[in-house]
């Protein structure tokens, strides 16, 4: 063999000097041996010999080189020729051990980067799928990441984003002033910020990365619609300033009179008879009001506490009616029930009917004036024709009180609010029997309206699924 | 383009951005101050505005920077006279927003003054029904504005055009608050000083679709090269288009406070 063959272990090059040795043996035989002739052949034949194996040496290099060069193009593109790629009689075994050896970890790369690409799309799907809005930043302020949420809430432009400066793209000083902030190297911000009257939340934390030692790799930004929050968070302030207002008025009177009957001396039996009364009347005004709140609480907590089935509305209506009949009486008003043809049903929870029925009349009761009339209807308009969530059933309350107002008309179903703050508290209403039967009708997929002529009365139309 | 060019530019580019943020949502928090319980709006929002000032300096002096020292040609020299003339337009449109916002001060402190002098229903601001139309005209050039900076920002004709179009809404916007206005001074002498306050904001609000209208034509020479402004032929311009037209109905099933201010109109 040549030289110029790199050096091979010896286990290797046995077999392949093997069919060289008998030749050589002959031919240096022949040369040594005493006859002219026969070292003349010999010699002719050892160079005939050593020119064929010089050729074949030659092609065989040829050959090798091609292989290896397409060898390399197949690693360079990446596709896989059929092993084993190189000859099965190739005479170097360690250079197909070298190859299958590439092959092996290409093989090895490629089932890894399929699974990181899987895992890659898994995470851009959960992302893209989070409510909360995510874009990531890179130290050049260009966006890495924007997801589904965060084009929605920030209201960026469709198309690709990947790349473009953060200030180009999203334009609110908030986030600019966050990705600046950040990067800095001053930890994480927040703040909140309004976009078209949507209230969003902004945290921006530092991308974990080597540079992580001066200032950060890049800005993480979670984005959240806090509208809703901000607005629950003021009703219910405004429901605990209202409760407390409330409570503390009567509570107020009590106390003063409680203190004038105790600082006595009293002006005689009637006029403490009289304090008295009406400290009791404030304890009841209070025990209304408790009660209509654990109501309202209750039907907050939702349909689970109640007991909804098949119901026929006329013997509820008859109860709470006989119920009512002495209030009626006293305020000098007229109450009838007026009952269809056919008996109507309805599904919803008894008890809850009841206390729907009571506060739509105690209500009209309250604002009907003495020679008024107060009357209740109600019919099912199953059978005829039919609304797009079914058939339901039409329960009217009719008063001829002093009506309400049209600005008050939307208003009249919110928690405390009065048409008449005064004459209502008088009266002995706790600004919430409204806010409750909106509320509980809403529970058994009901609905309430209410429409209104000043001076001349009022109506209040309850509609529930028919049953 | 040299290196350092492109970085001037591109920190211009950026000065310009942040500062177009900036304005917007001055002028938008100016605009929802309108009307509300006082307090002090303008001088919060004062601080904004400085530091709209400060990015506006700043954009200038890195302009002058980029002619002297690179003495820029062609579009460069085009970005460079456009960016100028944009932060401008955007200073003037930050300064009204104040404007706003101060007027929004002075209604509400007027009407508190006049409760506590005895006046038990003074007008402000809240009370005016043609405060609504004059809140869709925010709106509107708020938009306008945001989309003139989109057309800059993508060098897209098309768009600022567009936004050019869009001028005519506002000023129609403006035309019939003026209307209402003069009508409502006529009927009741007694919301005279609120009127002329809104219908100042009104005005203001005009300026500032007009500077929006300046932005988007700024846009348009940068990238064609040609000045359009002053001229009036807008071949997209669709005549007469009302504000109901493109951007819906006034929201008027509101319930108004004051019904017998309403009917005046």
């Amino acid at each position: 063999m040549s030289d110029s063959t790199p050096p091979r272990p010896l286990a290797a090059e046995w077999p392949a000097l093997l069919p060289w040795l008998a030749p050589v043996a002959v031919g240096i035989a022949g040369l040594t041996s005493s006859s002219a002739g026969l070292r003349l052949t010999a010699g002719a034949a050892l160079l005939i010999g050593a020119a064929i194996a010089a050729w074949m040496q030659i092609a065989g290099r040829a050959r090798r080189d091609r292989e290896l060069a397409d060898l390399a193009n197949d690693l360079r593109r990446g596709t896989a020729p059929p092993l084993p790629l190189l000859d099965p009689s190739e005479p170097e075994p360690d250079l197909r051990a070298a190859v299958r050896a590439v092959f092996e970890r290409k093989n090895q790369l490629d089932a890894a980067l399929f699974e990181l690409t899987e895992d890659r799309d898994r995470l851009f799907a959960a992302l893209e799928g989070m409510s909360e809005g995510v874009l990531a930043v890179d130290r050049d302020e260009r966006l890495l990441l924007v997801n589904r949420a965060a084009a929605a809430l920030l209201r960026l432009p469709r198309g690709d984003l990947k790349g473009r400066p953060v200030w180009e793209v999203v334009r609110r000083s908030a986030v600019t002033d966050a990705c600046e902030t950040v990067l800095s190297g001053e930890g994480r911000y927040d703040a909140e910020f309004e976009v078209e009257h949507a209230t969003l939340a902004l945290r921006a934390d530092p991308l974990p990365g080597v540079a992580a030692l001066k200032g950060a790799a890049g800005v993480v930004l979670q984005i959240r619609d806090v509208t809703e929050l901000r607005r629950l968070e003021s009703v219910r302030r405004d429901f605990v300033s209202n409760v407390s207002h409330e409570l503390k008025t009567p509570i107020a009177a009590i106390s003063a009179l409680a203190e004038t009957l105790l600082d006595g001396p009293l002006e005689g039996p009637p006029i403490a008879r009289r304090f008295l009364a009406d400290i009791e009347g404030h304890a009841d005004r209070l025990h209304d009001l408790v009660v209509d709140v654990i109501r309202l609480a209750r039907v907050e907590s939702g349909r689970d506490v109640f007991d909804v089935r098949r119901l026929p509305v006329g013997p509820v209506v008859e109860d709470v009616l006989r119920g009512l009949r002495a209030a009626a009486t006293k305020a000098e008003v007229r109450l009838s029930a007026v009952p269809p043809p056919q008996p109507a049903y309805v599904r919803a929870d008894a008890d809850a009917l009841a206390t729907v029925l009571d506060n739509l009349l105690t209500n009209a009761l309250r604002h009907t004036p003495p020679g008024g009339r107060v009357t209740v209807d109600w019919n099912s308009d199953a059978g005829s024709e039919v609304g797009e969530d079914g058939p339901t059933v039409k329960l009217r309350v009719i008063d001829t009180g002093e009506g309400i107002p049209a600005e008050h008309l939307g208003r009249v179903f919110q928690r405390f609010h009065r048409v008449d703050p005064a004459r209502s508290r008088e009266k002995g209403g706790t600004g919430l029997g409204l806010a409750i039967v909106k509320q509980m009708l809403a529970v058994f997929d009901g609905s309430v309206a209410v429409e209104s002529v000043v001076g001349e009365g009022a109506t209040f139309t309850v509609t529930l699924p028919s049953a | 383009m040299s290196l350092s060019l492109s970085r001037d530019m591109e920190e211009t580019h950026r000065d310009i951005l942040t500062m177009c943020a900036l304005t917007e949502e001055l002028v938008g928090a100016a605009v929802d101050g309108l009307g509300g319980a006082a307090h002090d709006l303008a001088s919060e929002l004062k601080a904004a505005d400085k530091r709209v000032d400060w990015y506006d300096v700043q954009v200038e002096e890195r302009c002058l920077r980029v002619l002297a020292l690179h003495a820029p040609v062609a579009e460069d020299l085009r970005r460079v006279v456009s960016v100028l003339r944009i932060a401008k337009e955007l200073e003037r449109v930050a300064d009204l927003g104040v404007h706003i916002a101060e007027r929004a001060d002075h209604a509400a402190a007027a009407v508190r003054a006049a409760r506590e002098a005895g006046e038990s229903n003074p007008v402000g601001l809240g009370d005016l029904p043609a405060l609504k139309r004059v809140r869709q005209a925010a709106r509107v050039a708020l938009d306008m504005l945001r989309r003139s900076i989109d057309a800059y920002v993508d060098l897209d004709p098309a768009k600022a055009r567009k936004v050019c179009v869009d001028d005519d809404i506002v000023d129609g916007l403006n035309r019939e608050t003026l209307n209402e206005v003069t009508d409502l001074m006529r009927e009741n002498p007694a919301a005279v000083e609120a009127a002329v306050g809104l219908f100042s904001v009104s005005r203001h609000i005009e300026r500032i679709a007009d500077h929006a209208t300046n932005i988007a034509k700024d846009a348009i020479y940068l990238v064609e090269g040609q000045i359009v402004r002053h001229s009036k032929r807008f071949p997209d311009r669709r005549a007469g288009e009302t504000a109901e037209e493109r951007f819906g109905p006034v929201d008027v099933d509101v319930p108004h406070p004051k019904p017998d201010l309403v009917g005046v109109s």
